[in-house]
């Protein structure tokens, strides 16, 4: 998470992080010694705050996953998702402030992963959304993508992919793969955290028999199980989990 | 099917809305914090904080919040932040 973790970074970061909170220095200080400092703004119930504590702490996640959907945009003018990190990033930023329904997106992207364009493609209740795989094959053929990354959020915070969200993948990889679209990467977000099925190596392939056109229902993501299946990626690089380019 | 913008400007309002969650600003603060990172980005906004007219209240503020993206790799140090300056 880190690019440079040291000294200097550590007093910033605690020093900054008790004026937004009022969490005492030392308190913080005694924490970052015995663990991993960003625990604090990934599991704030560790450093046992109060209940204002915790609503600044949430706040400064929400905006901390602004900045960076804007730090991307800025840096570049253009946002290239070329690795399940970026892309998590990126819909971490649109998709983690969503609590009260489920929300379907698609990132088109040209040969050089760049996003040409991104489509919210379903939205549906607390639980549950419809994703019609006919209108994301209209919208990949309208923008004439190269690829594309899946996203959509669980509102009730769990990060495991549920069957449906498997299946759905599945049959969106088969559509595409005799267009030689490739269906990249299809990202959980939870808050601030996501799942990644290509960096946890759970991309299905393609299947005839899967490829075909029906609503598919998004079911509750507390049905997912365990043990998802165990699917390999031919788009991903083994050892940087950088997505090959066309 | 809706339609998201590459570059989305109600990112820059969310942003400022966000800040003014953190530190409760009045509704003024808010609306020149979004004018400021709308005209000139949120990167460079943070990194030049003191170049902007905000009272020095709402600097100290967001200075903090600069520390912290600091913290985590995400925004640029600067030379004299929180430091003295001596003349002498």
């Amino acid at each position: 998470m880190l690019k440079k973790y040291d000294a200097k970074h550590t007093e910033s970061f605690l020093k900054g992080l008790r004026i937004l909170t009022g969490i005492p220095y030392k308190k913080l200080e005694k924490y970052a010694n015995e663990n991993n400092l960003f625990n604090i703004l990934e599991h704030p119930n560790t450093i046992e705050p109060n209940q204002r504590q915790l609503q600044k702490i949430s706040l400064l996640n929400e905006f901390i996953a602004s900045y960076r959907l804007l730090k991307m945009q800025e840096e570049e003018n253009k946002i290239t998702l070329n690795a399940s990190t970026r892309a998590g990033e990126y819909f971490c930023s649109i998709l983690g402030g969503i609590k009260d329904k489920e929300k379907f997106m698609a990132a088109f992207l040209d040969n050089g992963n760049n996003i040409i364009e991104t489509r919210t493609v379903s939205e549906g209740s607390l639980g549950e959304a419809v994703v019609y795989p006919r209108n994301i094959l209209k919208a990949a053929l309208d923008c004439d993508c190269k690829s594309m990354v899946l996203a959509h959020n669980h509102p009730g915070g769990s990060l495991k992919a549920s069957p449906q969200d498997m299946d759905v993948t599945e049959r969106l990889v088969s559509i595409f793969k005799p267009l030689d679209i490739n269906v990249l990467d299809h990202i959980i977000v939870a808050g601030t955290r996501y799942y990644s099925m290509a960096e946890q190596g759970h991309m299905p392939i393609a299947s005839a028999a899967k490829a075909t056109y029906q609503p598919i229902a998004l079911g509750k993501e507390d049905a997912a199980k365990e043990d998802a299946p165990e699917y390999v990626n031919e788009a991903i690089h083994e050892e940087d989990g950088e997505w090959e380019m066309e | 099917m809706t339609q998201e913008r590459k570059i989305n400007h109600s990112q820059y309002q969310k942003a400022a809305a966000l800040l003014s969650q953190l530190f409760e600003f009045d509704s003024d603060i808010e609306k020149k914090i979004n004018a400021y990172i709308q005209h000139n980005g949120i990167c460079y906004f943070f990194e030049n904080l003191e170049d902007f007219e905000l009272d020095v209240d709402t600097t100290i503020k967001l200075q903090a919040v600069r520390d912290v993206l600091f913290g985590l790799g995400l925004a640029e140090d600067r030379p004299l932040r929180g430091g003295v300056v001596n003349n002498a």
